[in-house]
């Protein structure tokens, strides 16, 4: 008796304590956002006008189309991920071929695309004047000098194609290490007793993976759904972000895209309870996890050339935008124009970037940044994870976790940094004369806590939905067997849960680490002393130079890019031979 | 093995971080800049100019405060976007109260109206500069109407630091391709052989891009006056003209440092431009011959060679292409401010960087070549703001003279007022329904009353009067009552959006009926009687030209 109401106090703690820190990190700057917003300080403004505002956003025929198109697009993107990778998942699973682990590990280099420049990349290549056109050109298909505005034609379709295939290595690694956990036996059991392939696909891998396919699914469909920059590039305005972010940015006070963040806030969450709830909040099975004991069939010839080609379109299309940078890089400037591959090689952009007071000290600032995050997202992660999924919590305190958890991906970079420097500034304003306090809250002063936390909520996500996939597809058996035989909560976390969900905080980790170290809203926003720029304000720094900016910017961007690329790699293939069912290189 | 490929993935890693300090170590070969020792004096400036301006000015003002002060200072630069710097002091505002300081010393760049209406006397602080600079900076206090400097009794808040004005930037291969010559005035814009080829920039976002289509309204109307015809026409014209001319564009871009790429790539035609993106973007593109920058159109056609990865000519062979021209009689120029924020904790050496700025040594920084060891980049393709620099144009990169080309018809602040809400209704009209408008257009080009129906769109349904009226309303969101304004702004556009719905029912009708004709096209219907005007020469245009491929 005594023991379990300690435990439920230890619960019970643990519960508030992730409240608070979201209360803090969370809620707290997003709401000194919105509700400065809203006009709520204002004196004389109420709450009630808030319903207003919030039916105001309802009425608007403007909203309402854009809400429509984010959905449909998010919906398109989520579906194209789910087809590019899940086959790939599969293919990568059952076969061996030549240069299998080197594609696997090239289907990720998606995540490291550097900002502002991966557009500008695109548009070298998709460019009216650009590669693609003359490519055409010159195989006869359009008319010489004739420019061709590619990403003009479907600008809903170019958006999502786009998005998918920057999205869905974010799909790719959950459903990988979901698919880990399935027990080829029970597939092999399956075929024995007669199902076809796709019968065995259906009824018993496909149940097995789907707490993955919904992790990975459900981050792609929230964020498609808030994507910014995508639709920007496409001069594709009609979409909730973009509303939103237009009229947040505009210097008249509007409360309007306060309500409609609102509403999109909410949105996001709903959806996602609702894709929970259709999957199973308790998506629990039973299944030990099998040592990758599966029997690959190792292909040869023709069919080897088969699966690879597969691999191969999908990492050429996804990586045509870094290729674009990559070239940018060296084509002297203005010379990428009208001509497959730049007119004019040089190498002066590296030159310039490289030997910036900028390069250095951006890159270790960043690596630090992103560094701490890591750490502080696996340890967050991972108490979400087993409280949402583990605890003996009440059913709404669980949901409200995991909708929190989630929350993250909804909220606009800019709206979160925007919070952040509030709140910074309001307790400077609070306690002024708290120097140890001001010397790590003060962002003026040193940004490093407040950008670190920034970052963990911000990525907080992908490891929360990572490590509750791993634990409803591991046995709670193990763990209680554990406690059985007199180990410790903590020994029985340290020894038994955390190496059990090895491969899933691996997966979490890598995208927390590619997508921090090339965060951009928080970056630009709650960084001022130039003693403190991360990478990405450096490319930001670089890329604002008038003329040849952007092809400097390509430069230090491919540097960060190839370093990203190897590190991510490297830390792969250290951690690979102890997790051992991720990717194996 | 696996070890082994660790092992090879692990240099690499090093081999790529050492890169920079390789690169360092063989090309470093401009001096570093010696550090005096001994305590500097403290600057914080806030600002959005670029690096290589915050570079340059950090360099000469160092150098100038030594020699005249026998002490070195030390500049931190808090780099902001226009719109951010208002966020940061609302922002701010509470820890003012408390501390007296917002951390800041001076703001530096950004548009007129950010400083005297935006940030004005709340978060600015007077300055007294020492005599007789502000008579040798600013012999004559307005630039065709437009105040280089405050002018408000209680004494200046801030002071003009350089000029700026909007073009058209235009890629020559793509106009080429669309039988379309370089463009001269804003209206040249409007022709639909344009459309899907022109960017524009947001004027609910950008005070520059906002000013420079208030001129062509402005410019209609002093043609108006001229003429004796009534303002109210000439503001439906104006404001028409501005919808035909967005119909035309691709997109509004949100960043204004893209567009000059995006023009010499060939992404679009044509684009606005802020002059000095425009400038540097000619001189990085055409720098193998800064001829062809100055000289205008090049003489002959590039030979279309592909992917000609050869030496010599061919490095020219892009040369040329981009083209940058500021709208006779309807340019407008305006001053970039620089400011003292209230509460600077170093007033005094914000003083001195101020009539530092103002100084001719300063000013010519904006304009001249980069200096010795400096790279390409460092020209800043800037205009002076001080007058009597022109008069010795030492080493400048640009010929122009605002103060001669400008000096006649500028934007008016007077004048400005009176159009009320007309970038909002931009807004409403042209970016919120730019596939709308976009359709619109084409469809009414397809019809054989094509002169008519786009004579209407050329004639802006909202009246002046009813503009200046939602100025009180907008006012009422500001002070925190937005009800009224966001039902203005959503019966606004849907008026718009019906009267894009009508024009393009008129004009998918057979001709036939279309004589009979129905009478009211939206609330533009009434005022249809325009005679021969932009819209009717640019149908003819339209009917000449082959459709437009895309």
């Amino acid at each position: 008796m005594a023991r379990s109401s300690v435990a439920r106090a230890v619960r019970y703690a643990a519960c508030a304590a992730v409240l608070v820190l979201f209360g803090v990190f969370l809620v707290w700057p997003v709401w000194t956002v919105i509700s400065t917003g809203l006009g709520l300080s204002t004196p004389g403004v109420k709450l009630a006008s808030v319903g207003a505002y919030l039916a105001a956003v309802f009425q608007d025929q403007q909203f309402r189309m854009g809400a429509v198109n984010s959905a449909v697009i998010a919906t398109l993107v989520t579906v194209g991920c789910v087809l590019i990778t899940v086959p790939l998942a599969l293919l990568n699973r059952r076969y061996e071929f030549p240069g299998k682990s080197l594609f696997a590990s090239l289907l990720l280099v998606p995540l490291v695309l550097p900002p502002f420049v991966g557009a500008i990349g695109i548009r070298f290549i998709f460019g009216a004047q650009g590669a693609l056109t003359a490519w055409c050109q010159q195989l006869g298909l359009v008319a010489p000098g004739t420019p061709v505005n590619w990403l003009a034609q479907h600008a809903l379709g170019a958006v999502v194609v786009s998005e998918a295939f920057s999205l869905y290595p974010i799909l790719f690694v959950n459903v990988l290490t979901a698919l880990s956990f399935v027990d080829p036996s029970l597939e092999q059991a399956a075929a024995n007793l007669g199902a076809s392939a796709w019968r065995v696909f259906r009824s018993v891998t496909l149940p097995l993976m789907l707490p993955g396919v919904f992790a990975g699914a459900s981050i792609v469909f929230i964020w498609s759904f808030s994507e910014l920059g995508t639709p920007l590039m496409f001069d594709f305005y009609d979409v909730t972000p973009v509303q939103v972010y237009f009229r947040i940015t505009e210097v008249s006070n509007n409360p309007l895209p306060y309500a409609l963040l609102i509403v999109t806030m909410l949105g996001c969450c709903l959806v996602y309870a609702l894709g929970k709830l259709a999957v199973g909040w308790r998506n629990q099975m039973g299944w030990t996890k099998t040592p990758a004991a599966l029997g690959t069939i190792q292909l040869k010839g023709l069919a080897s050339v088969r699966v690879a080609l597969a691999f191969v379109v999908v990492i050429v299309l996804a990586l045509l935008p870094h290729i674009g940078v990559i070239l940018s890089s060296i084509s002297a400037t203005g010379q990428w124009y009208d001509s497959v591959l730049p007119r004019v090689f040089t190498t002066a952009h590296y030159q310039h970037a490289l030997t910036h007071e900028l390069a250095l000290p951006s890159i270790r600032n960043s690596l630090i940044f992103s560094g701490l995050s890591v750490v502080l997202d696996i340890a967050l992660g991972l108490g979400l994870g087993i409280l949402i999924v583990r605890s003996k919590l009440p059913f709404a305190l669980k949901a409200l976790i995991d909708s929190l958890s989630m929350l993250p991906l909804a909220v606009p970079g800019l709206v979160l940094a925007f919070g952040y420097l509030a709140v910074s500034l309001q307790i400077k304003a609070w306690f002024p004369d708290w120097k140890w306090l001001l010397s790590v809250i003060d962002v003026q002063r040193n940004p490093t806590l407040l950008l670190v936390m920034a970052y963990t909520i911000r990525r907080l996500p992908y490891v929360v939905r990572s490590t509750v996939a791993g634990l409803e597809q591991t046995p709670e058996e193990l763990e209680l067997a554990a406690r059985n035989i007199g180990a410790s909560r903590t020994q029985t976390l340290l020894r038994i849960t955390t190496p059990l969900l090895g491969a899933n905080l691996v997966a979490g980790a890598l995208m927390v680490f590619a997508f921090t170290m090339l965060e951009v809203s928080d970056s630009l926003i709650l960084v001022q002393k130039q003693s403190y720029w991360p990478i990405t304000r450096g490319i930001f720094e670089l890329f604002q130079r008038l003329g040849d900016g952007p092809y400097i910017a390509s430069a230090l961007g491919a540097w960060a890019m190839v370093l990203l690329t190897l590190i991510l790699i490297l830390v792969n293939s250290l951690l690979g031979k102890r997790v051992g069912a991720l990717f194996r290189i | 093995m696996k070890s082994w490929g660790t092992r090879v993935l692990l240099v690499l890693v090093i081999l790529v971080l050492l890169l920079p300090f390789i690169f360092r170590s063989l090309l470093m070969t401009a001096p570093r800049v010696a550090v005096r020792s001994g305590p500097a004096d403290q600057l914080v400036i806030m600002t959005p100019h670029l690096e290589t301006v915050r570079r340059k000015f950090d360099r000469a003002f160092a150098a100038w405060y030594a020699s005249k002060y026998h002490r070195s200072v030390s500049i931190e630069y808090l780099s902001f976007g226009g719109g951010e710097i208002v966020k940061f002091f609302q922002a701010s505002e509470a820890a003012y109260e408390r501390t007296g300081t917002y951390n800041v010393d001076l703001v530096w760049g950004g548009s007129d109206s950010l400083f005297s209406d935006a940030l004005g006397s709340k978060y600015l602080e007077t300055v007294a500069l020492e005599p007789g600079v502000l008579k040798a900076a600013f012999p004559m206090p307005d630039i065709g109407g437009v105040p280089l400097y405050d002018q408000s009794p209680g004494g200046p808040r801030w002071f003009g630091a350089a000029l700026s004005s909007f073009g058209i930037m235009y890629n020559r291969d793509v106009l080429a391709y669309l039988h379309l010559p370089e463009p001269r005035t804003w209206a040249d814009l409007a022709d639909p052989r344009y459309s899907g080829w022109l960017e524009l920039a947001d004027p609910t976002r950008s005070a520059s891009a906002k000013a420079a289509l208030q001129v062509i309204v402005e410019r209609e109307i002093e043609t108006a006056s001229q003429e004796h015809r009534p303002q109210q026409e000439a503001w439906a014209h104006g404001m028409g003209l501005i919808r035909q001319i967005a119909a035309n564009a691709k997109g509004f871009t949100q960043a204004a440092n893209e567009l000059p790429g995006t023009v010499s790539n060939g992404d679009v035609a044509a684009a606005m431009s802020i002059d000095f993106y425009a400038r540097a973007q000619i001189a990085a593109v055409n720098a193998c011959d800064p001829r062809i920058a100055r000289a205008g159109p090049r003489r002959q056609p590039r030979a279309d060679g592909g992917a000609a990865h050869g030496s010599g000519e061919d490095i020219c062979s892009g040369a040329g292409r981009v083209g940058y021209v500021e709208p006779q009689g309807a340019t407008m120029v305006t001053p970039e401010p620089i400011a003292l924020a209230k509460g600077a904790q170093h007033a005094e050496v914000a003083r001195r960087f101020i009539e530092f700025v103002l100084s001719d040594a300063g000013q010519r920084l904006w304009i001249t070549s980069p200096g010795p060891g400096e790279t390409p980049e460092m020209a800043l393709q800037r205009l002076p703001v001080v007058r009597s620099v022109y008069d010795h144009p030492v080493d400048f990169t640009e010929f122009t003279n605002p103060f001669t080309t400008a000096g006649g018809f500028n934007t008016k602040p007077s004048r400005r007022a009176a159009f009320g809400l007309m970038d909002e209704l931009i807004a409403l009209c042209c970016i919120d329904l730019l596939p709308d408008l976009r359709g619109t257009r084409r469809a009414i080009f397809t019809s054989p009353r094509a002169a008519e129906l786009d004579a209407k769109l050329g004639t802006f349904p909202v009246s002046q009067a009813a503009s200046q009226a939602g100025v009180a309303v907008h006012r009422q969101m500001l002070k925190g009552k937005p009800e009224d304004w966001l039902t203005l702004q959503r019966q606004w556009r849907d008026q718009f959006r019906a009267e894009y719905r009508e024009l393009r029912r008129a004009a998918e009708l057979p001709a036939r009926q279309a004589t009979a004709g129905p009478q009211a096209v939206g609330r533009g219907g009434g005022r249809g009687g325009k005679p021969a005007g932009n819209g009717r020469v640019i149908a003819r245009a339209a009917v000449s030209s082959q459709p437009v491929a895309r």
